[in-house]
């Protein structure tokens, strides 16, 4: 896997439910960050996509409807297509405790919303490096 | 008291025997009396007989009759008199004598029937007379030696008598005395068993009317008491509870082994930790359901009986509230979080220009619209901050602490924000400061908090420094700024919830109004000391102080606090 380290992070599913953010984070991504971008409004869907959509790195809203953040975490990690990916959990609840409880779960970072839509693509690469480097 | 009515019984039982002696005295004195009459009598007779015989002597036929008469009624009175003088000493003597009188009067009287010489009759009757004479007049002067004996004796009687008296007055008035010391004596226990009656009825118009429940046990754990809100929050009567083991009713399962353990340690040591503090524990009904419950226990020893008592308050309505004040807190920080980041996303991508450029009139719409959007967030970050620091939702995690790393840490995060407003930060520290146990992020939260604001309020290219001094027990930070001043009339407000001096002043924008009195809420919390000292035109003074950590002492309090 010599080829990762130089591997740069292009695609990244974004599992969120409400649709202003959604699109918000996805114009983000796209425009300033020149990232490929694939917004999923919940589980079902997301589980549907991955597969076909291939993603470097998955970011997910912790209250979703029906299965949330973590659970679908659980779903997504036992996928073949998701080894080796790196989670990233953003939530609207980031407190100290919540934030704690949510990195307990083996993610590469939580990222507390509201983000900064400017910076949000240079964040995610630095995560992304990070964890490329470990 | 006993003493007195010996005395009393004493003096009636004399009183009486004083009568009796006196009536036997007053008998005997009668007698006496009409004894010596007689004997005075019997004396006059004698004598009256003895003249009769001298007269007789001289007129003998002329006074033959008168003689006669006179001799025959001394004889009677003589009869008459021996009757009562019975008693008399020397009774025989006189009788003897009275009848040798009555012989010789007998030989005279014969002497004169046969007209013979009169003369030697005459004088043996008037000897013999004399003799009779002799022994009353002596018979009379012994009586009047008894009588003056007599008169000694009632004198004594009249004495013991009055003492009697006196001694019967003086125990009467000790034993009225007495009488009347119990009855206001029992008028003072009736008056006080009157007084504790109220209090007792004081006592329990208050506890009834309590709105806690309270109940009282002794030291078997036993209920001796037992007031309506009690009944009203755990369904048995007063009637019912008392008596029943408190264990076995209010207090669940699991915690009855500690409450017997509990209170056998209070009764052999007389410590209780949990006695006079105000704790919170489930308690259980009777129909079984827990509820929470907020209570004070305090010991009370009477008479070297223990018992407890306890106010217990339902506070079920009040965890109700915290759930619900807790479940607002999660709400906001959701919902609101939510379109906020919607929309200060949204501003900052197109006042980024990220969308096109905008016209210059839009784009300074656009940048206030952002920056409100932010200064939003912010208001919502730090509402939530401090309702979780005072609600003690937020656990801080105290770790040692390097004094002076962190604040190069706040000074060089603030660096950005001091360059704004062309602000200088100086550090002076001592050598060495030394290590302190706190929460780090949120002792850095107050520093930046301070940093910033003395930024924000310096005067263009000033200088804010941050002195660090090691004190004997703690370490105290001070940031100082060489800004306008505090206002003398704002320093009460300064940490109070959206407290800024000047509402006129440009630069609150840049803040919430939350900053200080997010910081006071961390360092409260965390056993840490904050203040500040200024005055208009000087510039002002914001210090913390926090308590030197030694790793040797285990039982810090900011540790055991975590």
């Amino acid at each position: 896997m010599s080829d990762t380290l130089i591997q740069e992070l292009r695609r990244v599913l974004y599992v969120e439910d409400n649709p202003d953010i959604a699109s918000i984070a996805k114009l983000a991504l796209e425009r300033l960050g020149g990232l490929e971008v694939c917004i999923c409004s919940n589980a079902e869907e997301a589980l549907g996509f991955v597969a076909k959509f291939k993603p470097d790195m998955i970011l997910l809203d912790v209250m979703l409807p029906g299965m949330d953040g973590p659970a679908l975490l659980q779903q997504l990690r036992n996928l073949d297509v998701c080894r080796g990916v790196p989670f990233v959990f953003l939530t609207a609840k980031a407190q100290a405790s919540d934030v704690r409880r949510l990195k307990a779960l083996g993610v590469a970072d939580v990222i507390p919303k509201p983000f900064d839509p400017l910076t949000l693509a240079d964040l995610l690469r630095k995560i992304w490096m990070r964890v490329r480097a470990d | 008291m006993k003493r007195v009515y010996l005395a009393l019984a004493c003096g009636l039982a004399l009183l009486i025997a004083v009568a009796a002696v006196s009536l036997w005295l007053l008998n005997l004195l009668r007698a006496e009396y009409e004894l010596s009459a007689s004997i005075t009598v019997a004396f006059q007779q004698t004598r009256a007989l003895r003249n009769s015989v001298l007269e007789l002597s001289s007129h003998p036929v002329e006074r033959r009759a008168a003689v006669q008469v006179k001799s025959l009624a001394a004889g009677k009175l003589f009869e008459q008199s021996r009757q009562v003088v019975k008693s008399l000493k020397n009774f025989d003597s006189l009788v003897k004598s009275a009848e040798r009188v009555v012989q010789a009067v007998a030989e005279l009287e014969e002497a004169v029937a046969q007209s013979r010489d009169i003369a030697a009759a005459g004088k043996l009757v008037e000897d013999r007379a004399g003799e009779l004479e002799n022994l009353l007049v002596r018979e009379l002067s012994g009586h009047q030696e008894i009588e003056q004996q007599n008169q000694s004796l009632a004198w004594l009687i009249i004495w013991i008598t009055m003492f009697c008296i006196l001694l019967i007055l003086w125990s009467a008035q000790q034993i009225h005395d007495a009488r009347s010391r119990e009855r206001m004596a029992e008028e003072g226990r009736l008056k006080t068993s009157r007084a504790l009656l109220n209090q007792e009825r004081v006592y329990q118009t208050v506890v009834n009317n309590a709105h806690d429940a309270f109940i009282s046990i002794d030291a078997e754990g036993k209920v001796i008491d037992w007031n309506r809100q009690a009944e009203a929050i755990f369904g048995w009567s007063r009637l019912e509870a008392l008596g029943l083991l408190l264990g076995d009713m209010i207090i669940p399962e699991p915690y009855r082994a500690a409450h017997a353990r509990g209170m056998r340690h209070y009764l052999e040591t007389g410590e209780g930790p949990v006695l006079w503090k105000t704790v919170e524990i489930e308690a259980v009904r009777r129909d079984g359901t827990l509820i929470p419950v907020e209570l004070t226990i305090s010991p009370l020893v009477v008479d070297g009986i223990t018992r407890f008592s306890a106010f217990l308050r339902d506070i079920s309505a009040r965890k109700q509230i915290e759930r619900m004040k807790n479940e607002f807190v999660s709400v906001v920080s959701h919902e609101l979080r939510t379109p906020l980041t919607a929309i200060s996303g949204s501003l900052q991508l197109v006042s980024a220009g990220v969308m096109g450029p905008l016209p210059e009139e839009a784009q300074r719409l656009v940048m206030i619209a952002k920056d409100n959007s932010l200064r939003l967030v912010r208001l919502v970050n730090d509402m939530l901050d401090i309702e979780r620091i005072e609600s003690g939702v937020l656990q801080f995690e105290p770790s040692q602490i390097d004094v002076l790393e962190l604040v190069d840490r706040a000074v060089l995060e603030n660096g950005a924000y001091a360059d704004r407003f062309g602000v200088n930060v100086v550090v002076e520290a001592v050598e060495s400061p030394g290590t302190i146990l706190f929460d780090r992020d949120r002792l850095l939260q107050v520093l930046s908090n301070l940093l910033s604001n003395a930024s924000k309020f310096s005067s263009r290219s000033g200088t804010v420094r941050v002195r660090i001094l090691s004190l004997v027990l703690s370490v105290r930070i001070e940031v100082i700024d060489e800004g306008s001043g505090i206002p003398a009339e704002f320093h009460d407000r300064i940490f109070g919830r959206f407290a800024q001096a000047d509402s006129s002043d440009a630069r609150q924008k840049e803040g919430t109004g939350l900053g200080l009195s997010i910081c006071r809420a961390i360092m409260m919390r965390a056993g840490g000391k904050i203040g500040f000292e200024s005055s208009l035109g000087n510039g002002s003074t914001f210090w913390i102080e926090v308590k030197k950590h030694d790793p040797d002492i285990t039982d810090d309090p900011q540790k055991a606090e975590s």
